[in-house]
């Protein structure tokens, strides 16, 4: 492991380097309006590097790039290209993600875990999932409605970042970002070379700086699950009262558009070409059937299958991991303020009441 | 690993058969892959997606016994967009196809036992390839005597009259047939199909198998009345249909529960439904 101290210059320098060494896709600011939107962008000049924004948590994710909202299933090009470049829609540089939260980055595990299974094999993700680095990021905001420590992710690493960098909002100076990169992974020549430049941190005084951060964060979170997961399929779907905790529900998917694990998709024909676009379960036509019978008539319907694909049937087919990261998102763009907690909790009280109940006979 | 990039296979309509009378509504495709491998292997019970070109896909199970290899068979009825498409097309148009997904009826698990075939208007189609499966010469051997109850409208709508000589003849099996209301120079059963199972067909409680296919609200009462008789929900296979886009366990379109209906599914026992939410 290596650690590394860096100003906010220092920053900008390596970036640079990363710019000319890679496709650099890191979270800007956008103005709308009045309003500001924190998005994962695609790097186009040097000039933009000093606009990267990392302090807030970006609205997007790299979901964006690697299961792309909609996107041409282009077979032609793709099947001339698998033969050239065995199976990769040739990209000629490799794309690094700058800034990408923990959560978010189990939530591309999460992906993979879904296209790139052992009994199947997404061709199209596959090759979007080449040629990616990603380089985390925290600080010592926890993100609004957070609760990805319940989900046991944690915050300042995660396996698919071969490096990730810490920002100290409160320090400046050499002590303001801290970039740990992992034993044994090598960036390329010039960013090598530029590392060596850079000051060595004492692993210590990181590792102080964390524990104080994690610690603050669990003090401002009382969320808690109070069930193992999975969540007992047959029992949960029955017996929960979903109508009163979803009645706000509007039915806009605005929350399954920006989760960083909803991957649920839609084939559309535009003319000859097949597309698949990004599909989601609050609608009330996704289940429809051509006869007009639907199993799934009501909002609240539509919600238990939202809550229990992430708590209970993803869990229950992928090694019990859940089909949640826990980032929040929903929760603050949800128009109508509804809380997947307060789900959760009416989930929980449920189960604990039946169980108590079972004790009792 | 399979590797599925959703690329539908060329294949072409070499024979298009009307089924059904007054309605129209319901054809018999028989499709040829033209690709460079032109075999299509399946088992009774899968289905593929098909592909009408610039309208869309959509899942059909497959008709026709697997043993047959030189064509594939699906029985479209006109209920939308795709379908409707599809009844525009005529022999040598071009369809894609891709598949065989899901798993199949357990035929192989089933040998020498008696098999009761209880189908509603097109859910025959799906049963037509276990049906032809298990009555192909080579295969009949391995299972006991066939019974079908085939439940329709009226005789209009009707399928596979160019089967059912051959299907009658068949060794060790009987055959009923009945429409909803009486009606003129009709000699076979009047009723919804769960009303005859007592008096129409031999109920064997142990060692036979009863596969049901049908609109939902048929498998429903059907099944309603073999548990009344006895029959274990293990002895009751069914499949289900749900929307689909993927086939593949991949889009999140047509769970029920944790199971995939295309990947764990079409075809289910009464005794696995009942693990699974009621959500179908
Ligand atoms: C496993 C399986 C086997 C089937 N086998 C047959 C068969 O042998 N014969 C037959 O006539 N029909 C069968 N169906 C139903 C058939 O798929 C639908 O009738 C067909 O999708 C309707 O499409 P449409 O475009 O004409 O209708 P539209 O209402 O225009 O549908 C638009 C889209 O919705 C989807 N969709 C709508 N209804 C259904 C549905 N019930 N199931 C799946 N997707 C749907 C399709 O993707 C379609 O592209 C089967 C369905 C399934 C799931
Ligand atoms: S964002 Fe809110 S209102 Fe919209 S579908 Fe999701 S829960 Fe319902
Ligand atoms: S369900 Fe909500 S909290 Fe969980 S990963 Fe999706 S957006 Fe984040
Ligand atoms: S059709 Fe896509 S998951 Fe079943």
């Amino acid at each position: 492991m290596r650690l590394k101290k860096l100003n906010s210059e220092e920053l900008i320098e390596l970036l640079e380097i990363f710019f000319a060494e890679y496709d650099l896709i890191a979270p800007f600011k956008v103005e709308q309006g009045r309003l500001n939107r924190v998005l994962f962008r695609k790097i186009r000049q040097n000039n933009e590097i000093p606009s990267i924004y990392l302090k807030e948590m970006p609205e997007t994710t790299p979901k964006n790039f690697i299961l792309p909202r909609d996107e041409r299933l282009d077979f032609e090009r793709f099947n001339s290209e698998r033969e050239e470049n065995e199976n990769s829609l040739a990209r000629a540089k490799t794309r690094l993600f700058f800034g990408v939260r923990s959560c978010d980055l189990a939530a591309i595990e999460l992906f993979d875990d879904v296209f790139l299974d052992e009994d199947y094999l997404d061709p199209f993700y596959e090759s979007r999932r080449e040629k990616n680095i990603f380089i985390g990021y925290s600080n010592q905001i926890l993100p609004p409605n957070n609760f990805q420590k319940e989900l046991e992710i944690g915050y300042f690493d995660h396996q698919l970042a071969p490096a990730f960098i810490y920002e100290d909002l409160e320090a400046r100076g050499r002590e303001h970002y801290w970039l740990k990169i992992k034993a044994g992974y090598q960036f390329s020549k010039d960013v090598e070379a530029h590392l060596d430049n850079l000051e060595t941190g004492e692993i210590g005084n990181l590792e102080k700086l964390l524990n104080d951060w994690e610690d603050k964060f669990t003090g401002e979170t009382d969320f808690e699950i109070k069930n193992k997961l999975p969540f007992p399929e047959k029992e949960v779907f029955n017996q929960v009262d979903w109508q009163e905790p979803t009645a706000s529900c509007l039915g806009c998917g605005v929350c399954t558009y920006y989760c960083p694990t909803c991957f649920c998709f839609d084939f559309f024909w535009d003319g000859s070409t097949k597309n698949r676009a990004w599909d989601s379960c609050m609608f009330s036509l996704f289940t429809e059937h051509a006869s007009g019978h639907n199993p799934r008539e009501e909002q609240h319907q539509r919600w238990r299958q939202r809550l229990l694909h992430k708590f209970s049937y993803h869990p229950q087919n992928y090694n019990d991991k859940p089909g949640c990261v826990g980032c929040g998102r929903c929760i603050y763009k949800c128009p109508v303020n509804l809380d997947i907690r307060n789900v959760i909790n009416a989930v929980d009280k449920t189960l604990v009441k039946g169980g108590q109940a079972s004790e009792e006979r | 690993m399979k590797r599925d990039d959703y690329l539908p296979e060329e294949a072409e309509i070499i024979e298009v058969i009307q089924e059904t009378g007054s309605n129209l509504n319901i054809k018999t495709f028989h499709l040829k892959l033209i690709g460079d491998d032109p075999v299509f292997d399946f088992k009774p019970g899968q289905f593929l997606m098909l592909t009408v070109h610039g309208v869309g896909e959509a899942p059909f199970g497959l008709a026709s016994s697997p043993s047959n290899r030189d064509r594939i068979v699906i029985s479209v009825k006109e209920t939308g967009k795709v379908t409707a498409a599809l009844h525009e097309l005529t022999v040598g148009d071009k369809v894609g196809l891709r598949g065989p997904y899901g798993n199949s009826f357990p035929v192989e698990e089933h040998k020498s036992q008696e098999i009761i075939f209880i189908s509603g208007g097109i859910g025959l189609a799906p049963l037509r390839s276990a049906i032809d499966y298990v009555l192909d010469p080579d295969n009949r051997g391995d299972y006991g005597r066939v019974q079908m109850l085939q439940a329709f409208r009226s005789p209009e709508d009707m399928l596979y009259d160019y089967d059912q000589p051959r299907w009658e003849d068949a060794e060790n099996i009987d055959i009923k047939y009945t429409i909803d209301k009486p009606c003129e120079d009709w000699e076979h059963c009047v009723g919804f199909p769960h009303k005859l199972i007592e008096d129409e067909i031999d109920c064997i409680i142990e060692g036979a198998k009863y596969y049901v296919c049908g609109p939902p609200i048929m498998i429903k009462s059907v099944i309603n009345e073999l548990l009344e008789i006895g029959i274990k929900p293990k002895d009751i296979i069914t499949t289900l249909e749900m929307r689909m886009s993927c086939g593949l366990g991949k889009c999140g379109k047509c769970n029920i529960g944790h199971r995939y209906v295309c990947k764990d599914g079409p075809v289910f026992s009464y005794q696995e439904l009942l693990d699974m939410p009621e959500e179908f």
